[in-house]
Formats: C-alpha cells, structure tokens, sequence
C-alpha cells in the first residue's frame, strides 16, 4: 500500500492529486472540500490548482455576503434605465460556466446560496426567474469550497454530499509541503486517457461495500468514487484501475464521510480501551448494523487491504469522536449569517429613495410618479431615439418598504447534573418538547444547550426543524456534577451571536441552582456558585429576556438569587408536570414578546 | 439541454414513482412531496416524469395554456371572451413541467407589469408568471422546505382556490392557475409549513437503499448515463414509452373506475381511526386509489389499491404531534394491519 502510514508528507501527496482530479475533468467530481483555515498550506494548495488549470478555465469567487441577484442574475436597473432597453446582468453561476466556484468561508453562505449552486451543480443550468427576467443559462463547474469553520458552525450537509472530494488540510504545516508529484503534463495527458479506462462491476461491489461499513450511505459519494478512480488511474498512467487506484480514491471521498468504524475494529478497540458505554449504544444506527454484519463475509482479503487504507485516512478528530463512540453532533444547516430583515414582506410602509438591491423591492407607480415632474425638461435636455418613452433617472427610483415581525429564537440551557436529574430530567424534556412544537406553530426557532460533568455543550443550533431537535433532545444523557457557569456562559454566547443577527433571544434556565464546578473546572461548591452569579450579570449587561426555572424538589434561594442577578423571571416549579411547565414558559415568552 | 435520466432507469423507490405516476393520471390527487435523505433522486425521478407525460390540447397561443373543451367559466379573460369554440384554435402541446427556482422573485413566480413595456411606451401591460406557465401542468420546487415565507404565502392561496389574483403595481388580473404542486426537500434542513404540507395530496418518504446489489447497479447505470446521454436514453426509450402509454391508457379509463361502497367504508374507517383532520385525508385516498387501478387498467377499485396508497395519502396528515415525525408511517402501519 501507498500510504498506510499518516506521515503528512505522504498525506500532501495525497492531497496534490486531489488537486490534479479535480482540473482532469471537473465536472465529473463535483469539487472539493478544503477544510483549512486561511494559511500557507491552503494557498499552496490552492497554487498548484491554479497551475494545472487548463488555460480555458477560470475560478470565479462567490464572496460570502453576495445576494441573490449577483449570484443568479437579474436586471440591472441602472443600465436599464440608461439605455431604455432591459439590460440582463449575468449572475456568477452563469459566469462560472466551463470552470470554478471557489467559496471563501463557504460555511457562512446563505441556505438559499448553497441551494441555487446545488441546484446549478445537480441540473447544469441556472434557471432566472427575477424581476421580470425568464431564463435558462447552461452551465456547468466545479466547487471548490473552503471550509473555515470551527465547532459551532459546519458547511452546510447538501453542499458537501454533492462535492466529491473532502480534504483536510489542519493536519498539514508547511514542513509537510514537498514539490508536487505530478505535474502538468501529467494532468494533459489524463485527460486523453480519461475516456479509455472502464470501470467494473467488480470494483462498484467493493466501493458499495466499503462505503456501508464505514457508514456512509450517500449514493452520490460511491457513484463519485468511481470518476475519481477512473481519473487517477489516467494520472497515474494505468490504462486499467488496479487497487491502489481504487483505495486512493477511496480515500479522498469514501473515508472522510465515514460515520462509523466496522464492526470488526469497533470491537477491538473497545477492548482495548475498555470503556464500552451502554447508553451510547442506542444511538448507533441500527440499520446500517445490519446491514453491516450481512457482508462482512464478502470482504475478500484484497478489499481488506482497501479498507484497512481507507481507515487510515479517516481524519483524526472523526476518528476520535467515532472510536469513543460518540455520535458526531448533528451539524446545523449552514444559518450563519442568513436572516436579515426581510425586506418583501411583511406590510407596506411607504417607499424611501435608492437603487433596488439585494431582494428589494422597485415600487413602479412611485417610481413613474417621481419622475413625471421633470419629463418636460428632460425631453428638452436630451436627445432619445425613444420620443414617446417616460425619462426616468436612477434618483427617480422608490423601493418598497415592509414592516415585518422579527424572528425570535428560544435557547433552552437544561442542567443534566446528577442533582437536577435525578429530580426531573423526564419532566424537563417533556416540557421543552411542548414548547418545541408550540415555537413550530409560531415558526420560531429553538435551541438547547446541556451542561453536566465539566462542561456545557450545545446540543442543538438554532432551528426551526423538529426532527433534529427531538433527536438531540431524546439523546440527551443525564448525570454527574454541575459547572452552572459555563452553561449560562455557553447560553449568553449563543444569544448574543443571534442578536448579532436580527433575531431575538429568550433564554430559558432549567436548573436546581446547585452549582459546584467552577468556570475553570475545579471542584468547589462556594467558587462555582461565583462564578455563576458573575456569568449571570452578562446576561445582565447585555439585556437579554431570560427566565429562571427552578427545578428543585423545594423552591432553592440559590435559584431565585441567579434569577435577580439576570434580572429574569424566577419561576419555581415544586412537582409540576410537563404540561405546567410548559405553560409557565410559553406564557412568559409571549409576554415578554409582546413588551419589546 | 441534456436529456433527463430515464424514469425507468431509477432502480427502486417504487413508492415515489408509484406516487408520481398517480399525480399525472389524476390532477385532482393534488401533489406530491418527497421528502428524504440526500441523494436518493427524488430530483431525478421528478425531472425524469416530465419526459413521459402525454400532449394534451391547449389554446393556441394562450399564455394561460386554457383548455379548449372547458367551460368559458374557468378560462383566462381572453380565450373566455372568444365566443363560439369553433373559432379556437387548438394545439397539442406537452403538459408543462415548470420549474420554481429558489431564487425566484415574488413579480416572476405571480406575474407583474411589464417592466419594459412600462418604461419604454409608459403602458400597462400583465407580464405572466411561473404560475401561469404551470396552469394544467405541474409545478416542482426543489428544497421545498427552503422556499422564501413570502412567495410560500403567495402560493398557499394560488393553489387553495386554482385561480391567480394579481392586484399590484396599479394592474388587476385573474387568471385560472391549477397546477400539481410537487415538491421535495431533505427534513433536516427545516420543517415544512403546515399549511403547505396540507397541500400535498400524497408524500413519499425515500431511502438510501442499504444493500450492496442496489447500490451497485445505481452507481452502474448512473455512469454508463453519464458517459453517453443520449444512447442510454434511447436504450431505455421502449421502457419509458411502455409507461407513457400506461399513464395515457390510466386517464381515459379513469372516468369509469368504480368505488364501491364497501371501499369507501373502509377509507373512511381508515381515517377516523388515525383522526386524520377534516375529510382531504379520505379524498385524497380514494382518489389516489382510484388513479392507481386505473394505471392497473382495473375497472374497480379494490382494497388492494387501497392498501398500497393509504401510506403516501395519510402519513402527513395525521393530528399533528410535530414531534412524531418520524413514526407517522409506522402509525398509518398499524391502523392498516388492524382493518386489513
């Protein structure tokens, strides 16, 4: 095998042909995912692209901010209006037409960025349909998506399914960087090849294979699989794939999706580490069990040498999550920075000077109205094969105003400690599903963040979609001690991210207020219980609606003293149910709703 | 343009292709949604529908796509002002396939004032919209669930009543707008809207299939389409044109499929026991049904087709315990077992 071993230079040649796949023939692999914060080795990477590109090709960037009308295209007003004729401008998906997207900080675009490139990437064609413009442009790119994120965003699941290769770069340092393997005739010549080299039955049963036991049941990513062999094959020169082809390709797409480890080495490492967890293994997936344990048997050893390559190249924190088993958290749907004011709906408020932009709306009667004034001295003024035209000038537009509710998003911060568990856990989560299901009527969103043991953790981003939020909810293990403050910290945090964003945060603290970890993770009752009260005055500061419920069998001082120091309403909740709790909670966020 | 992947071509998921031939034989089963894991071609199998859809008659050059035979009633302005019928002319024309981009603008997807019009000879002419172009045809957003609130709003209202009222920029305009409305998303990335869901006449849930035969001979076919498009159409043209006729065969004969009472009894049965709200949930099944023996060329509907549409026409509408998403099918299952 080429690169059983992780030694990183072998792992950049491994990403050097990543790169020479991905100008062989872009449209048959999708793109790429390049996880790298902006660094040396990305920039060389991203060099060598730019090195084999074939001279027709262009990488076009789609900076993170960009709106719908650049992006799609549309009609530029001003040049309309300056040549009296609609003048169409070309949207950047068009203009990538036969080369590259490239994403900087492809984890903040948009959900409706992401679903227009998708959509582009899956039918070849972009279809406008804007302000009064119809059509259909061919055209056809590849992606190459720079993921910068880090633990509380991720790109969005739809983009990465549909790009075929997912690299790493974190791992690399520039010490690790040697000149690249292939060069570019190397590149022109696979592309000649390219068409010559079939693939087998035989080889889609492995990949099929592979890919179930590591848990990856994308078919988008087998059927990926095969295109990025068959290119790396020609690369290599072979006119047949034979395995290392094959396990490399598998390497690039296949391994950096898994989601589990087999079964076979699942059961080893346990053993070795000894810390088999019962209630972990409820969230394994059953289905892709099964059908794991069914072909086992068909794993020949020629495959085993594939597979066994194909785990070495899983990344090393998946490997981690999946060796302790535990379920990566759900990733979000790719939010960030989405969610402005909308600016068409809502009611009409009148109309304000300025050139329609980014979604906004042209308000045509005030438009004509403005310009009518002047038509006189504009006829005089100026010489126009359109005699009987309206003169209209870029000062005359109007754009539509809306008044709209703002969105609103409740975080809940649940104490799963021991103390709290042990009393109402059930309770507590029944009560959050209510409510859950009473935000989906108001179209709100929900998050919810735990904190037990030493740390807080969200466990759910803000959402609007139920089925994810049940499933964190119902996965949420409870037990161990309580480090109060940093869940309320986590909890401030997550707020005042989503104030950043327009949208308008009640916090809601389930807790029994008995604190006994400290910010910095030490064990003491009195420090902890500081450091909690210190977290609760920023929340404080940054005026933000909370609600304290105190889940203790007894209404707790300690509970009441964290309320008054948020300056939030203190409910306290001897043996109520589920349904009580509930009510408590929706009829205080509504309140406070309707005060702001 | 490339032609789509053959609909015969898509190995499995026969409940979503079942679904989607049920709607191109009966407009009045209202919509489907295909909800489900990426991947799985829900997007293929709809794009790969349009191709296999019969050519009915239209008004030539209506931008209404208004049907001949019909009543002046439920025409647009201008074919419903022509008086005698014998001085329409008709043309066949495939029944369209229209695509609503995410991207799209309220004044594209509901139609506006001609922006050229207006500003060059300052008249007040309707410019139509995607609506328009879908009447009597089918209407697929793809990532239905991310669909903007305010054209979702404009929507709703469009598909309730089959009629598009324009009342903006100083314009007044109806026109017939009944379309299928067909959708598709992955859950995990939002919810869909209650009101919409509700316009969904049935809704297919799809899965990555988990045995290596199918996920091989998928990766097979999808290549071999990929490497030449037009011949694998054209080995799979036969196939494609066997369910065409089907489809075709399914409309004519669908006037005179036959629901007994005794079937009847059942759905209705059916639907008190899951507490499906109001009385779509049994519309929607009996219809479906009906479309589903006719594509059988059966002249009676029996519980057989009953059986195998219960699924699609009620997993989204029983009382909504938004958090029991996923055992919907299951609960349909049970209630199933227990009556059959």
């Amino acid at each position: 095998m080429k690169y059983p071993n992780n030694q990183n230079s072998d792992l950049w040649d491994l990403y050097v042909l990543s790169a020479a796949v991905l100008c062989v023939n872009p449209r048959l692999v999708g793109g790429i995912v390049v996880k790298s914060f902006a660094s040396d080795v990305r920039q060389t990477w991203l060099d060598i692209i730019n090195e084999f590109l074939p001279s027709s090709s262009h990488i076009v960037k789609v900076p993170t901010n960009i709106s719908d009308e650049r992006l799609i295209g549309g009609l530029d007003l001003v040049a309309t209006i300056n040549s009296g004729n609609p003048v169409v401008q070309e949207g950047i998906l068009s203009q990538a037409n036969g080369g590259y997207l490239l994403l900087p900080m492809a984890e903040r675009n948009t959900p409706l960025t992401i679903a227009s490139i998708c959509s582009a990437l899956d039918s070849n064609q972009v279809v406008v349909e804007r302000e009064g413009i119809s059509k259909i442009n061919q055209t056809e790119f590849s992606v190459i998506a720079l993921d910068e994120s880090d633990l509380n965003e991720s790109l969005s699941p739809a983009l990465t399914d549909r790009l075929s290769m997912h690299i790493n770069l974190h791992e690399l340092s520039t010490h690790d960087i040697c000149p690249a393997y292939i060069e570019k005739s190397d590149v022109v010549s696979a592309r000649t090849l390219l068409p010559k080299i079939k693939f087998e039955d035989n080889d889609r049963e492995k990949i099929s294979a592979i890919a179930l036991s590591l848990g990856v049941h994308s078919i988008r990513a087998c059927i990926y699989t095969q295109h990025v062999a068959r290119i790396i094959a020609a690369l290599h020169d072979h006119t047949e794939i034979d395995t290392s082809d094959l396990s490399l390709a598998i390497q690039l797409v296949i391994s950096p999706r898994a989601t589990m480890l087999p079964s076979n080495m699942q059961e080893e490492d346990e053993d070795e580490q000894e810390q088999p967890s019962d209630e972990n293994e409820e969230n394994m997936d059953d289905d892709s069990n099964d059908g794991d344990q069914s072909h086992e048997q068909n794993i020949s050893p020629d495959d085993e040498i594939i597979l066994e390559a194909a785990q070495a190249a899983i990344p090393s924190d998946l490997l981690n999550n999946l060796k302790s088993n535990k379920k990566i958290s759900s990733i979000n749907s790719g939010k960030s920075g989405t969610l402005q004011k909308s600016k068409h709906r809502g009611r009409a408020i009148g109309t304000r000077n300025g050139v329609p932009r980014g979604g906004e709306k042209l308000n045509i009667l005030a438009t004509l109205r403005a310009s009518v004034p002047w038509q006189n001295i504009r006829k005089q003024a100026q010489y126009s094969a359109l005699n009987n035209s309206v003169k209209i000038h870029s000062e005359d537009l109007r754009i539509q105003r809306f008044k709209h509710k703002t969105e609103s998003v409740t975080i809940f911060v649940v104490d799963a400690s021991g103390s709290s568990a042990l009393h109402r856990l059930a309770e507590v989560k029944g009560a959050v599903e209510l409510v859950l299901s009473e935000c989906y009527v108001r179209r709100d969103q929900v998050a919810l963040v735990a904190f037990r043991g030493t740390q807080a953790e969200i466990l759910l981003p803000p959402t609007r979609s139920l089925v994810r939020a049940k499933r964190s909810l119902a996965s949420l293990p409870g037990g161990g001690a309580t480090p109060l403050a940093a869940g309320i910290t986590s909890a401030a945090v997550l707020a005042t991210q989503e104030m950043s964003r327009g949208i308008e945060p009640t916090i809601v603290l389930l807790t029994d207020g008995r604190a006994n970890i400290t910010l910095s993770g030490e064990q003491n009752r009195e420090l902890a219980f500081e450091d909690a009260l210190k977290c609760s005055r920023q929340i404080r500061a940054q005026n933000i609606k909370t609600l304290v419920v105190d889940t203790s069998p007894r209404p707790h001082e300690n509970a009441q003293k964290l309320a008054k120091e948020m300056h939030a309403q203190y409910v306290p909740l001897p043996y109520a149910d589920a349904l009580a709790l509930s009510n408590v909670i929706q009829h205080s966020t509504h309140k406070n709703t309707q005060a702001a | 343009m490339s032609p789509p992947f053959p609909f015969t071509a898509i190995v499995g998921q026969d409940e979503m292709k079942l679904a989607l031939m049920v709607s191109a034989v009966d407009h009045l089963v209202g919509g489907v949604l295909v909800f489900g894991d990426r991947g799985t071609g829900k997007s293929t199998a709809i794009r790969a529908l349009a191709s296999l859809l019969p050519k009915v008659k239209m008004v030539k050059d209506c931008q209404f796509n208004c049907d001949p035979e019909e009543l002046p009633l439920t025409l647009c302005e201008m074919c419903s002002s022509t008086s005698k019928k014998e001085s329409v002319k008709s043309s066949l024309q495939t029944i369209p396939v229209v695509d609503l981009p995410l991207g799209a603008t309220e004044d594209r997807v509901l139609g506006a004032l001609d922006i050229e019009i207006a500003l060059t000879k300052g008249e007040k002419v309707f410019e139509p919209g995607l609506l328009a172009k879908a009447n009597r045809g089918f209407l697929y957003i793809d990532e239905v669930n991310l669909l903007e609130d305010h054209i979702v709003d404009s929507l709703l209202d469009v598909a309730a009543s089959g009629e598009n009222v324009v009342e903006r920029e100083g314009l007044s305009v109806r026109h017939p707008a009944r379309f299928v409305l067909i959708g598709s998303g992955n859950p995990e990335e939002g919810e869909l809207r209650p009101q919409l869901l509700d316009r969904f006449g049935l809704s297919v849930e799809v899965k990555t299939p988990n045995d290596i035969k199918t996920r091989t001979q998928i990766i097979r076919l999808r290549d071999e389409y990929e490497s030449d498009k037009e011949a694998f159409v054209k080995k799979w043209k036969r196939k494609d044109g066997a369910v065409r006729r089907k489809i075709t065969k399914a409309k004519e004969l669908l006037p005179s499929v036959k629901v007994k009472d005794s079937v009847l009894e059942k759905a209705a049965t059916l639907c008190s026991q899951l507490g499906t709200d109001g009385l779509r949930g049994e519309l929607t099944l009996i219809s479906s049904a009906r479309a589903h023996a006719a594509l059988e060329g059966e002249k009676n509907v029996s519980d057989k087709h009953l059986l195998k549409m219960a699924r699609s026409a009620l997993r989204h509408r029983l009382r909504r315990d938004p958090l029991d998403e996923s055992s919907s099918t299951s609960r349909v299952d049970r209630a199933l077992q227990e009556l059959f």
